[in-house]
């Protein structure tokens, strides 16, 4: 079976010649989370990023549904079902709730009539916030908000970047319920976070990004065996550790 | 010998005023190069100074008809030192609005104040002398020199030894743990906010003397020249001193004086070129020419070498 | 004498705030502040100027047959088209050249420095080609019209040109602002300002979106120099005059608000207009300046900036 992302010897940067992700490799199947952890500045983040095409890949390969889509333009990459949730700054606060929805669909040519009802059945809050400026959200609302904006053009993949960031952990909880709910719709899930308990909670498996390279790949329940993810997270501490 | 004269002569005239201009663009390096304050209005505070410092030493006009009725007489120094410290007072009020703000308001800022400044200029008649300007200015050294070789000579001397002055103190603060906060600010907002209202002061520090150095060459052009009028401090001096640090390399006291001396001879060798190629009806057109060569030089630079032909090398910025 | 001081700063609003319009929005969305902002509005101006001289040509030359009380014929609209469609091209041609090359290096400041740079070589260039002297569009005299009797505030005449200028303002502004609240193109013009990297993973080609921005930008600022250089005389400062009450009034509204830049452009106009009797008509420029140090004092972030988090 092809995964829907497949990520392979991928490294990436800002700068030529300072590679953060220095060949990292990774596979996400239709209908599956995938949990990407790691310590911070593992670029775990300019991972996520890279493969959507903001950040430039030096060399690697990024499939998308079998396709090669590394050094394809932002973008294009959205509208080509690959969808991307930023961590901060995540909506248009300008805009009104629908307007950011009509929006996303617009530059997809996704039909809005047809598709925003979906979403707004999928998360029910921002239906009744549909006319308020997103600049006015609450924290969570904007969450969803910015999950349902990466949803409107249907995309194969959903890639989030730390969504539990900020919020209450009842928050997080709702959130994160949504996700397998969008996972369970067939979307391959690649969920970057810090928040390891709560993302192994819902993750098929989990990966560990240490110094740009993916060290370990592997069902989640063994990950959330006590003790394992200190070891993996801080290979060169045993040493040092009392 | 006597055929030499006038290429000595010219050759005087050139480095006085290219000394004058690169004392100038050490006060730009100071403000920009140093601490990346962006001023527009550079002809501001020149003409500040130089103004300040004509109305000190030149006594009012005499006669019938004396449009210009202020004006004290005093010794030239002591216009130098009242232009300097009056360009610097203009700096820091401006500085005072702005440098809270975004980089780009004191951009706007400099650039409204040189158009006030230029406003003045034009139409405060009894201060400034409007359109005619100011005559007479006193010259130093003996008034049996006037406009010789040996005068040129002299003040060539003199615009060396303050550039040569400006140059030292400014290698000095620049090493000093003052400079090193300034660069910090420049090279790091957040270390520039871990310091808040120091930040502040210390931008308002070097934005006033790089303010009172520009004024203090617009003091050291007036006393040469001996006639100012607004129209020498168009928006077009502001553009020339920008295009001699940047092709010099800011954040280099070398390179501010190296491209001074570059772009100045540029300039004079292009606008005597366009003298020569364009009819004498068309010379107003061919001024206009020159400065269009200019801004495209000034562009290229920035497009190929941003970092000027002695500039420090740019540091890696993480911000894509 | 207090209405005609309304009315002719309104007047003059009017172009700056068509001008300010174009400012504030490649300011927010570019993020620098273009000097060569102005020089648009310039070389707008000018360029409508040699297209009237060919439309009336076309026409048969002689003079401009005047369409109803205004002082201008039908070419003088067909060359403010052309002439703003011009005028887009050459900022295209500048982005490109520059602009887009020296943003992929980095630094706003560098592409402010070099704006300024780019302003200069224009309004030279400008010189070079139309010369110093003034020129005008028509030579045709109009009579101000009588709105107001004289004992009432004083009274307040304006010329049909003048009614004109102030119509057609408001009706790009109206338009404008539809576009940006309501049709896509707008609201992702709208969204790239407020956040580009966001805007590309919600799918906007953000390039596309700064070439249209720099096409409105230099329409508007066209039609702001044809109509100063109606109401009054082309001369090649005419946007570097304006340059100033263009920060102004797009700093006072906001950077980035296009109702903003609007409401600026009419105070500052106004501050103009009203400055003349109480300062002179000499220093009219310096009221654009008091205005802005005013408001870099008191609210550096405008009246009506777009809710930036």
């Amino acid at each position: 079976m092809s995964a829907a992302l497949e990520v392979s010897g991928l490294e990436a940067g800002y700068e030529p010649g300072l590679a953060i992700v220095r060949g990292a490799s990774l596979g996400v199947a239709a209908g599956e989370i995938v949990a990407l952890l790691g310590p911070n500045g593992a670029g775990k983040s300019t991972f996520a990023k890279a493969v959507a095409g903001l950040v430039p890949i030096f060399s690697g390969s990024v499939r998308l549904a079998g396709k090669e889509i590394a050094g394809t333009k932002a973008h294009l990459l959205a509208r080509a079902g690959l969808g991307f949730v930023p961590q901060t700054e995540n909506v248009f606060a300008p805009l009104t709730v629908a307007e950011n929805l009509e929006l996303a669909a617009a530059v997809a040519h996704v039909k809005a009539k047809q598709r925003l009802p979906e979403l707004y059945a999928l998360f029910p809050d921002l239906a009744k916030a549909r006319r308020i400026d997103a600049g006015r959200l609450s924290g969570g609302q904007r969450q969803m908000l910015a999950m349902a904006r990466a949803l409107v053009p249907n995309p194969r993949v959903l890639i989030l970047d730390e969504p539990s960031a900020g919020l209450s952990p009842k928050l997080v909880e709702h959130a994160f319920a949504k996700l397998t709910e969008i996972a369970a719709s067939g979307v391959a899930v690649l969920l970057v976070e810090q928040n390891v308990k709560a993302a192994l909670a819902i993750a098929a498996r989990g990966a560990v990004l240490v110094e740009g390279r993916v060290h370990v790949d592997a069902p989640a329940r063994d990950l959330q065996v006590p003790g394992v993810l200190e070891r993996l997270f801080f290979p060169h501490a045993e040493a040092a550790a009392p | 010998m006597s055929e030499f004269l006038p290429v000595l002569s010219y050759a005087t005239f050139f480095l006085v005023f290219a000394s004058i201009f690169a004392t100038m663009a050490l006060g730009l390096n100071l403000q920009w190069g140093y601490t990346g304050l962006f001023n527009v209005g550079v002809a501001g505070f020149v003409a500040v100074g130089a103004y300040a410092s004509a109305l000190l030493t030149t006594p009012p006009d005499a006669g019938p008809g004396a449009v210009r009725v202020v004006g004290l007489g005093l010794p030239i120094v002591v216009g130098w030192i009242g232009g300097t410290v009056a360009a610097g007072l203009v700096a820091a009020a401006v500085g005072f609005a702005a440098l809270r703000l975004r980089h780009d308001y004191l951009a706007i800022a400099t650039f409204g104040i040189a158009v006030v400044i230029q406003l003045v200029a034009l139409n405060a008649q009894k201060l400034t002398g409007g359109p005619f300007g100011i005559q007479f200015i006193p010259k130093p050294f003996d008034a049996q020199l006037d406009g010789s070789l040996a005068f040129n000579a002299l003040y060539l001397a003199l615009t060396l030894a303050a550039l040569g002055c400006v140059y030292a103190a400014l290698q000095r603060l620049a090493a000093s743990p003052w400079g090193r906060v300034l660069r910090a600010i420049r090279e790091d907002e957040t270390a520039a906010e871990a310091l808040g209202k120091r930040a502040f002061a210390f931008r308002l520090q070097s934005f006033a003397i790089g303010g009172a150095i520009m004024g203090f060459g617009g003091a050291l052009y007036a006393h040469f020249v001996g006639y100012i009028a607004p129209e020498d401090f168009l928006p077009i001096l502001t553009f020339q001193i920008w295009t001699m640090l940047i092709v010099g390399g800011a954040g280099s006291n070398r390179g501010a004086i190296a491209g001074t001396v570059v772009v100045w001879a540029i300039w004079t060798i292009a606008g005597n070129g366009l003298r020569e190629l364009i009819p004498a009806a068309d010379q107003a057109r061919a001024a206009s020419l020159q400065i269009v060569l200019v801004g495209v030089l000034l562009a290229a630079m920035l497009l190929w070498r941003p970092q000027g032909l002695l500039g420090p090398r740019p540091s890696k910025s993480p911000s894509a | 004498m207090i209405l005609q001081i309304i009315a002719d700063g309104l007047i003059v609003g009017s172009t700056i705030a068509l001008g300010a319009i174009g400012l504030t929005m490649t300011y927010s969305l570019l993020r620098f502040a273009n000097f060569a902002h102005g020089e648009f509005i310039a070389w707008g101006a000018y360029l409508a100027l040699t297209f009237l001289g060919f439309f009336i040509a076309l026409g048969g030359g002689g003079a401009m047959a005047p369409l109803g009380p205004f002082s201008f014929g039908w070419q003088l609209l067909a060359a403010l088209v052309a002439g703003a469609i011009a005028t887009a091209i050459l900022a295209l041609v500048l982005d490109w050249l520059l602009f887009d090359r020296l943003s992929a290096q980095g630094s706003a400041i560098v592409l402010t420095i070099a704006s300024f740079g780019a302003a200069l070589a224009l309004r030279n260039f400008l010189q070079f080609v139309y010369g110093t002297l003034p020129a005008y569009y028509t030579r045709e005299l109009q009579i101000a019209i009588h709105i107001v009797p004289r004992d009432v505030g004083g009274g307040l005449r304006a010329t049909p040109d003048q009614l004109f200028v102030l119509a057609l303002a408001l009706v790009l502004v109206v338009g404008l602002h539809l576009f940006l609240q309501r049709t896509t193109a707008g609201r992702a013009m709208r969204a790239v300002a407020h956040n580009p990297a966001l805007a590309r993973v919600t799918g906007i080609d953000v390039a596309s979106v700064v070439r249209w921005t720099w096409i409105l930008g230099a329409i508007l600022a066209a039609v702001a120099g044809t109509f100063a250089g109606l109401v009054g005389q082309l001369r090649p400062q005419i946007g570097f005059d304006l340059l100033l009450p263009l920060f102004a009034a797009a700093i006072l509204g906001g950077i980035g608000s296009v109702p903003g830049a609007v409401i600026g452009g009419l105070i500052v106009g106004l501050a103009e207009s009203a400055a003349v009797p109480l300062i002179g008509a000499e220093y009219r420029a310096a009221a654009a300046f008091g205005v802005l140090i005013a408001i870099l004092l008191v609210r550096p972030q405008g009246l009506f900036a777009e809710r930036a988090k």
